[in-house]
């Protein structure tokens, strides 16, 4: 379970404060499948960084089964599997099985856990192909699929995706998708951030709206869809948005 | 945890074709080329000078000069143009009377025309110079003989020149100076690579990310980066100390003279590999600290150029100077110290107050830039790309 109470995030520009994220309270439950729709800039990314025990909040408290992000960042971290989108950052001259081995390490994996989670997730992303091949050579959805197998490598038990299948092609992004019902079946919990409306339709049970750092909307899908009396999601997050800023 | 951070560091960085040319390949040309210089400097076989006159030399003058092995005249019509054209190293004007002028000790002017700026010419001078004092002695010690004057009144004295080490002291005098530029080189050229791609690299492609998302803390990321950056450096160090002897003592006749330590080899070694590694790892700490600062591997880059600078620039202060000349001073200034050591080891010096004193100051300053680099790494702002 995460929770987030009366949490906030400020950054200095310059000599201007920005407030990226604004006192946020919300609880995100085991097994509960959450996306995160927001404009660019809306405090999306910064809120996963800080469940994800990587940027402190300025304010408030996050935790994470119970452990503080603050005063226990390895338990958290252990705890949770994050994919920030775009750039991948995998190590180019090490092939994509030594890039999962070495995270396997860093997430205090044995040996024979690591080469058992490799064979598992090479598998499922049928990567088996490429395992031992230099990932600088790789597509750029070649390389996504490493990547994610990488935030899952230590088996956690939540999940955070940010714009997971941004430069993905349709085969990718599919074979991702089938992905998440998998780790929905599994019991996990799952929030990301995504743009598409339709990726959030088909794998979310319920949404956080973000804008301009302040949550305006959390809550079941299906909830939504009867107050708004519509099922277009992006309609619903449009006219949430002019509510919000008017 | 430490050991895996800092396997798949070396693993990456051995697989980095740059970091491979700028560890070895580099150093090794720079080395080698650079002893050939220094041993064509102390070199005094081979090189020939012409020294131009405008008309037969008198026979004793002559056969004066012929003695000299690196010269040989030559008659030009025009010897100072000659010169002027490179054609000559030197002229020499002596009046057609020189022989009548000598007998009848009537006073008269030689000219030695050359160009001081040119190597060649300046040694050519100087030998031309040096057979005329020595003809001119001889034809006084005549006079007086003739005169039955004893050579003693005019000459009280007489001056003889010892060097303290005849045979090591111009090639030690010159490795000094080349030898701590060269291993502190490499070891700044050796590491920047690693660190440049370490750091600001793994910014660059987003990869600090997903490190940092472990749970392993930040000091065990850092240290590991370190250790793996100063490795290079080392093996940088030392491979750029091993190469200077062994081109030294296999391709060089006079150069290799600095490297008879007789009893003091063991100290000096030991002594030099403990400034390997201790330069190794400070040069590796401000590497890191800037690569941390810096937005991209573009930007780290540029400052690096600070880093090159600085450990070279204190070879000028001292260059002049005897190694037995240093005070407890010059082993307090960082890189200074540096210098200093490694001059006062390839004489033979072995002063355990300087080795102290010099360890101590860059162990401070490592301790410095560590933490400095720590500082910045703890903050989000350095590490985490905007």
């Amino acid at each position: 379970m995460i929770t987030l109470t009366d949490c906030s995030r400020r950054f200095q520009d310059k000599k201007k404060v920005v407030k990226a994220v604004r006192d946020v309270s919300l609880t995100i439950e085991k097994g509960e499948v959450v996306g995160i729709l927001g404009e660019t800039g809306a405090g999306k990314t910064t809120m996963l960084r800080m469940i994800a025990s990587l940027l402190e909040p300025s304010q408030g408290v996050i935790t994470v089964d119970g452990f503080d992000t603050v005063k226990q960042p390895a338990e958290v971290k252990q705890r949770i599997g994050v994919l920030f989108g775009g750039e991948t950052g995998l190590y180019d001259r090490m092939t994509a099985k030594e890039n999962l081995q070495y995270f396997g390490r860093l997430y205090g994996l044995n040996r024979h856990e690591i080469k058992a989670r490799i064979e598992d997730l090479s598998k499922r992303f049928g990567m088996r192909d490429y395992m031992n091949r230099r990932v600088g050579g790789f597509s750029k959805g070649m390389r996504q699929k490493v990547a994610i197998a990488r935030a899952l490598i230590h088996d956690p038990d939540i999940i955070l995706f940010d714009e997971p299948t941004t430069g993905l092609d349709i085969t990718s992004s599919n074979i991702f998708r089938e992905f998440i019902q998998q780790l929905k079946r599994e019991q996990k919990t799952i929030l990301f951030s995504s743009h598409i409306m339709e990726e959030v339709q088909a794998l979310c049970d319920s949404v956080i709206m973000i804008h301009s750092g302040e949550v305006i909307y959390r809550g079941a899908l299906e909830s939504l869809y009867e107050s708004e009396r519509s099922e277009d999601l992006n309609y619903i997050f449009m006219s949430k948005l002019v509510r919000g800023i008017s | 945890m430490l050991s895996h951070i800092y396997k798949k560091e070396m693993i990456d960085a051995l697989r980095d074709r740059k970091t491979i040319l700028l560890t070895i390949l580099v150093p090794m040309i720079m080395m080698l080329g650079l002893v050939f210089f220094y041993e064509s400097m102390l070199s005094d076989k081979g090189e020939q000078y012409t020294l131009a006159v405008g008309h037969s030399l008198p026979p004793a003058l002559e056969s004066k000069l012929n003695e000299i092995d690196e010269i040989s005249v030559k008659t030009f019509a025009k010897p100072e143009e000659a010169v002027d054209e490179g054609k000559a190293d030197a002229y020499l004007n002596v009046p057609k009377e020189f022989d009548s002028y000598v007998n009848s000790m009537t006073p008269f002017k030689v000219d030695v025309y050359g160009n001081s700026i040119d190597q060649g010419s300046s040694n050519a001078m100087q030998l031309v110079q040096s057979a005329l004092d020595q003809y001119k002695n001889e034809i006084v010690q005549q006079r007086l003989t003739n005169k039955h004057i004893d050579q003693s009144v005019i000459q009280p004295f007489t001056i003889q020149q010892k060097e303290a080490d005849e045979e090591k002291g111009t090639s030690a005098i010159m490795l000094s100076a080349i030898l701590p530029m060269l291993i502190l080189t490499s070891i700044v050229s050796g590491a920047m690579p690693i660190a440049l791609d370490i750091m600001a690299g793994e910014k660059d492609r987003k990869s600090i990310e997903a490190l940092l998302l472990t749970p392993v803390s930040r000091n065990k990321v850092l240290v590991g980066k370190w250790l793996a950056v100063s490795t290079f450096g080392v093996a940088s160090g030392v491979f750029a100390l091993v190469f200077l002897i062994l081109s030294t003592v296999l391709f060089t006749e006079n150069l290799k003279t600095a490297f008879q330590l007789g009893d003091h080899m063991w100290s000096v070694i030991g002594a030099s590999a403990l400034i390997i590694v201790l330069s190794a790892l400070l040069i590796s700490a401000m590497e890191l600290f800037i690569s941390i600062m810096s937005s991209s591997v573009k930007e780290a880059q540029s400052y690096m150029s600070l880093v090159v600078f600085l450990p070279v620039f204190p070879m000028f202060f001292i260059f002049s100077k005897a190694p037995n000349q240093f005070d407890l001073s010059y082993f307090l200034i960082p890189f200074l110290n540096l210098h200093a050591l490694f001059k006062q080891l390839l004489f033979g010096m072995v002063d355990p107050a300087a080795i102290l004193s010099t360890s101590g100051t860059i162990a401070v300053l490592i301790a410095i830039f560590f933490l400095l680099a720590r500082a910045c790494f703890l903050k989000d702002k350095w590490v985490l790309p905007k």
